[in-house]
């Protein structure tokens, strides 16, 4: 499979087929048992979480609470995830509490999370909004590849629009996103390429606006003529 | 950011208010005054010079143990084994107190107190990596380990360090080692203002650098939640954050020891007994896993720790009614339920709104 850029590829499948274990090894997660991953002419099938952050990489967990925030902590240290060890927000190690503050708001204003303030520890905060503070995190810093693993589960209608949204966005801005989903209509309407994932492959290639639902059905059933 | 609200201090007084009717039953029930026990209490913590001087002297190893376990709790590592550090790091101070002679006074001080906080985050060395490479929990093994302490330092006092051929001692530490006492007929040294240092240190350190970020990123809770799925993700090593976490609870371990040794004990002997590491669990949870509010903890409880032992002298009340008090004390403090239920005033919640205006 290959991603360009400009484009949603979206991965459709039933649940326990491969999906999750796909996006771990792409996100460092999980060492590839064989196989290359080429990233602008680079092999990262290898590589550490860290380093596949730092080429602008970003990754939208399907575990949100565990995965994608530590919910003891507060919402800024939560924003800041991908952002801490450099100016701006920190030089030399040490915190400018102030830039910290001005970044960590207007994300909260920029994707909408409903909050009195940051300071807040984020296990308070509603589902929808917790993931709207991966969401912010994780397209803050104009990431070049999305990998969005179940980005709207969990998430009440219309958040799940917002975020279908920021992505469409990421993809006409020119980056690359690779949508993760259990949800058979999200990835319809949102992808322009989707493959049926089977078995641990991807068994078919097709166009969602040329395929129906229940010939979706069959490819997601291993059925491929 | 700021984790202490308004609502945490009226359940503090909420608690306190509880504690003392409950104190007024029990004494009252064991045949004592309560109101001259509270007068003895409040004079043998707060009352003069000496009493002032005690109380601090009391809160200092608090400050450094209840530090030492908040560390390791927003680590993410569930460190109950600070006593440990403490014994070994008080041994092993103790005998470089007397072992290096020909040095100044601070440099044998400064030479000593590393010593002593270098033992003690070797002792949780083993803990911490058996909890990353092996999986043992990490609480299992810091109880045990205490235990383990206990018999090690006695069998130390009374083989290879001992000194005193009547008890099992070691030699007294050289001059040029002690903290100094500053105020007459009280053990109150120098080392109290190193363990408020310390821990203002450690408050800089975890909440304004990326260095304590990291740390946290893993924890920041009262549950341990190592290994975080959260600081791998975010590319953080939680591993090492794990160990670097516990040997600096096991240093500030270890610092404590040396202080009880350097600045009030002067020898190390094997019946010296420590429990001021079990106090820090209470006290670190009390300061809200804030070292801040450790310190102020600590004070508090170093005075009535002090007031007890006043109590102690003059009436029949056992100084043991001050753990009792405090327990009791804890228990309420850290009922949630309670301060939830405290939400539904809509006075509680206006006053909690403005006391705890964020800057962010």
């Amino acid at each position: 499979m290959s991603i360009k850029e400009g484009e949603i590829v979206g991965i459709a499948g039933v649940e326990g087929n491969g999906q999750t274990e796909l996006v771990e090894a792409l996100t460092g997660l999980r060492k590839a048992s064989r196989g290359k991953i080429m990233y602008l002419g680079e092999d990262i099938a290898s590589s550490t979480p860290k380093n596949i952050r730092r080429k602008k990489i970003a990754h939208i967990p399907e575990d949100r609470t565990n995965t994608g925030l530590n919910t003891q902590l507060s919402i800024w240290e939560n924003l800041i995830g991908n952002s801490y060890f450099r100016k701006p927000l920190s030089s030399k190690g040490i915190f400018n509490l102030k830039k910290v503050a001005k970044h960590a708001n207007k994300l909260k204003e920029d994707f909408d999370i409903r909050s009195p303030n940051v300071s807040l520890k984020v296990k308070s905060l509603s589902g929808g909004n917790q993931q709207k503070v991966v969401v912010a995190r994780e397209l803050s810093e104009d990431p070049t590849l999305t990998i969005a693993s179940q980005p709207t589960r969990g998430v009440d209608i219309g958040n799940i629009e917002a975020i279908h949204e920021q992505l469409v966005q990421m993809r006409d801005e020119g980056g690359a996103v690779l949508l993760v989903s259990a949800e058979l209509d999200e990835v319809m309407a949102v992808a322009d390429r989707v493959g049926v994932m089977y078995e641990g492959q991807i068994v078919k290639w097709v166009n969602p606006k040329e395929v129906d639902q229940s010939q979706m059905g069959l490819y997601m059933a291993g059925v491929t003529e | 950011m700021d984790k202490f609200s308004f609502k945490d201090v009226l359940v503090t007084f909420a608690g306190l208010f509880i504690t003392t009717l409950v104190a007024w039953v029990l004494i009252t029930s064991t045949g004592n005054n309560p109101s001259e026990v509270a007068k003895y209490l409040y004079e043998g913590g707060f009352k003069g010079t000496r009493n002032i001087a005690n109380s601090l002297y009391q809160a200092t190893p608090l400050i450094l143990t209840a530090t030492a376990t908040l560390i390791s709790f927003r680590v993410g590592m569930f460190n109950i084994g600070i006593n440990g550090s403490m014994y070994v790091g008080a041994l092993y101070a103790g005998w470089a107190g007397y072992r290096f002679t020909n040095l100044g006074h601070l440099s044998h001080v400064t030479l000593c107190i590393l010593i002593g906080m270098t033992v003690g985050a070797l002792w949780m060395l083993l803990p911490a990596l058996l909890r990353v490479y092996a999986g043992v929990s990490e609480i299992i093994s810091t109880i045990i380990l205490n235990f383990v302490a206990v018999l090690f330092v006695s069998y130390m006092a009374n083989g290879p360090f001992r000194a005193d051929p009547i008890a099992p001692a070691t030699a007294r530490i050289l001059e040029t080692a002690e903290l100094k006492q500053i105020f007459p007929n009280s053990q109150f040294n120098t080392g109290f203002f190193i363990a408020v240092i310390v821990a203002i240190l450690a408050h800089f350190v975890l909440n304004k650098t990326t260095f304590g970020y990291e740390l946290r990123s893993g924890g920041d809770g009262l549950v341990g939640v190592y290994p975080s799925r959260f600081s791998s993700y975010l590319g953080i090593p939680s591993d090492r954050s794990a160990i670097i976490g516990m040997l600096i609870s096991g240093a500030l371990g270890g610092l404590a020891g040396a202080i009880e040794v350097l600045g009030a004990v002067r020898y190390f002997f094997q019946e010296l007994e420590f429990n001021q590491g079990f106090d820090g669990i209470l006290i670190g949870i009390l300061g809200k896993l804030e070292p801040i509010g450790a310190i102020i903890a600590s004070l508090f409880y170093g005075a009535i720790k002090n007031g007890g032992f006043f109590v102690d002298y003059k009436t029949d009340v056992a100084r043991e009614i001050i753990i009792v008090l405090i327990s009791i004390l804890i228990f309420f403090v850290s009922a949630q339920k309670i301060v939830k239920g405290l939400e539904k005033y809509p006075i509680v919640k206006k006053l909690d709104s403005f006391f705890s205006r964020k800057k962010m």
